[in-house]
């Protein structure tokens, strides 16, 4: 923190809530999410003699679904499922995205217009009535979901890559290695794609918590990954007969889910505001 | 003009996606409204009565060109015209979003110019800390915990269910609240957030600095000058929010079992009716790029600077 405004305790404090508190929160909970299944009990066997026991009951610490199985067990299978989704959807998308949107960007004319005409149709749909209909005919699947996930926000990434190439098209050190005689292809992964990845990477921050919503709320409607699997929102969905009595059933995967979403907000909001995140945006 | 012309354009896209999407995914809609073990003549027949019988690009086109003049082909399941169908449910979705909206705005614009005008006191720390925390509340977290606070606990309003207006103002009313409050709340952190961040870049405009000259009181300044030049970005966040809902608020809906056009899809979906799911999704996106083109529209009405189709003068 050498920077001439030298911070005050109490922004610094801020940033530190900012930016570490909810990496801490997502690592720790992605840990539970991977080695949790091995020490967590059996998240598929039912014991319907103990079900809709509350949270820290014996054996069970955040008590048991309406089928007496254990509620933290399926909340961290749950919780493997959003993160599998979120990033792999966020990739597919930066992958897919960012390449439509670069060609366009760096090609202009014709391509160009084909591409974004194209991106443009996509994105006059609301996104998840169109996650909706790709997920309804494509059947219920993890796989669909990430299918249906990546086309309906694919032109978000699109459209800021292409607009990242435009303006870095323009910059002095392109036009001079155009000048030179590099080729597009050294252009395009030299200079073009590692600058396009800072703001991309910013927005895939924001996008996973989107992705994982819109999971959320596929599977909550039934068109997710099928039970008995289970997945926030479908366990969300399954707790709605007992949300008098019992809501702990629902409550507690939806507190899971308003906290990863929670802490994604806040890692993107401190990136964005030019506030170094703890061990990130170097 | 050059406006109209984009606007049939993308829908004409939209349109051929829709289509694309519900038709060339594998699947026979007759043998799923007809159950597995019907016999073929059945299939047959229901397939020519359908017209699916017709080549892909033949029904599209009947679709679209029915679709112009308002018709949106027949539901599979209750041999009901879409269309009628899904104006019968346009209304109940339009009253909770439209409710929903107001309720935010209501909220969210006094909220804003407090934390403009209070800077750094308990106030603006309490209103940033609850926008933020309720933009990232899931619908269905803040639905849940709505009906258990007012339906189970409370036992103020009903935790289900849709009063039509026709059966008393009272009942409509109390049986909208929980579902517009949930859509509400999930707007409220939103258009708090961009109103404030605009508004503060207003203030450092000249123009508000020369209304402090010429010794006019805060509130006026507040309210009239920069709560006026700070509107762009709310009036977009809104249209584009109301495109969205009007597409259907699908999780309130399902979770309140309010019949409107959100729940329509999916039980469109559920019972694989092809006519109406392809009909909702065709409205929904007209609804969501009509709307942007309105904000458009408004944006010069709110700022004379910026002129359509052109950038803002300087």
């Amino acid at each position: 923190m050498l920077d001439s405004t030298v911070p005050s305790i109490r922004s610094r404090a801020r940033r530190l809530v900012g930016a570490r508190i909810p990496v801490v929160v997502l690592a720790v909970l992605t840990a539970a999410a991977m080695v949790g299944p091995l020490f967590a009990p059996d998240s598929g066997s039912q014991d319907l003699r103990n079900a809709r026991a509350g949270p820290l009951s014996p054996g069970h610490l955040l008590g048991t679904d309406g089928y007496g199985r254990d509620m933290l067990a399926r909340t961290l299978e749950g919780a493997r499922i959003s993160i599998f989704v979120g990033v792999a959807s966020v990739a597919l998308c930066l992958l897919i995205g960012g390449t439509l949107g670069i060609t366009a960007g760096y090609w202009k004319g014709r391509i160009d217009a084909g591409i974004m005409r194209v991106m443009d149709m996509v994105l006059a749909f609301p996104t998840l009535i169109l996650a909706l209909a790709i997920a309804a005919f494509l059947g219920p699947s993890l796989r669909n979901v990430v299918v249906a996930i990546s086309f309906s926000t694919l032109p978000h990434y699109a459209r800021l890559a292409r607009a990242t190439t435009m303006s870095i098209t323009q910059r002095d050190f392109v036009s001079s290695s155009a000048l030179l005689g590099a080729p597009h292809r050294h252009i395009l992964w030299r200079h073009i794609a590692p600058n396009t990845v800072s703001p991309l990477l910013t927005y895939a921050l924001l996008a996973i918590g989107m992705a994982i919503i819109v999971e959320a709320s596929l599977s909550f409607l039934g068109l997710g990954v099928q039970p008995p699997t289970p997945s926030w929102g479908s366990m969300i969905a399954e707790g709605r007969p007992h949300l008098q009595g019992a809501p702990h059933v629902a409550l507690v995967p939806g507190a899971f889910l308003f906290m990863v979403i929670l802490s994604l907000n806040l890692l993107a909001d401190s990136l964005r505001s030019g506030a170094p995140a703890a061990g990130l945006g170097r | 003009m050059q406006r109209v012309v984009q606007l049939v354009v993308v829908l004409g896209g939209v349109s051929l996606l829709t289509f694309l999407i519900l038709n060339l995914l594998p699947g026979d809609p007759g043998l799923a409204v007809l159950g597995d073990n019907a016999p073929p003549e059945a299939l047959e027949a229901f397939r020519s009565q359908h017209g699916l019988d017709r080549a892909l690009h033949v029904r599209y086109f009947d679709w679209v060109s029915g679709a112009v003049t308002g018709d949106l082909g027949t539901s599979f399941r209750t041999d009901q015209p879409v269309l009628e169908t899904i104006l019968d449910r346009v209304p109940v979705s339009l009253q909770i979003v439209v409710f929903a909206q107001i309720l935010a705005l209501l909220i969210s614009v006094p909220a804003a110019i407090a934390c403009v005008w209070k800077p750094r006191s308990w106030l603006e720390r309490t209103i940033n800390t609850s926008a933020f925390a309720t933009i990232s509340v899931p619908n269905f977290l803040a639905a849940y915990v709505l009906i258990l606070i007012f339906a189970v606990h409370l036992g103020w309003l009903p935790a289900t269910g849709f009063s039509r207006l026709s059966n008393g103002v009272v009942e409509n009313l109390r049986s909208i609240a929980l579902p517009t409050v949930t859509l509400a709340l999930s707007q409220f952190g939103i258009y708090t957030r961009v109103l404030r961040s605009d508004m503060v870049d207003t203030l450092e405009q000249d123009y508000v600095t020369t209304a402090y000259g010429k010794g006019l009181t805060n509130r006026r300044i507040l309210v009239r000058h920069v709560l006026r030049g700070s509107l762009l970005s709310l009036v977009t966040v809104v249209g584009v929010n109301m495109g969205v809902l009007l597409g259907g608020a699908v999780i309130t809906e399902t979770i309140f079992a309010i019949p409107g056009i959100g729940r329509l899809m999916i039980e469109g979906i559920a019972q694989r009716d092809l006519m109406v799911v392809q009909g909702v999704v065709l409205l929904a996106a007209t609804a969501y790029v009509v709307l942007n083109l309105i904000v458009d529209v408004l944006y010069t009405a709110l700022d004379p600077r910026i002129e359509l189709g052109g950038q803002r003068r300087a």
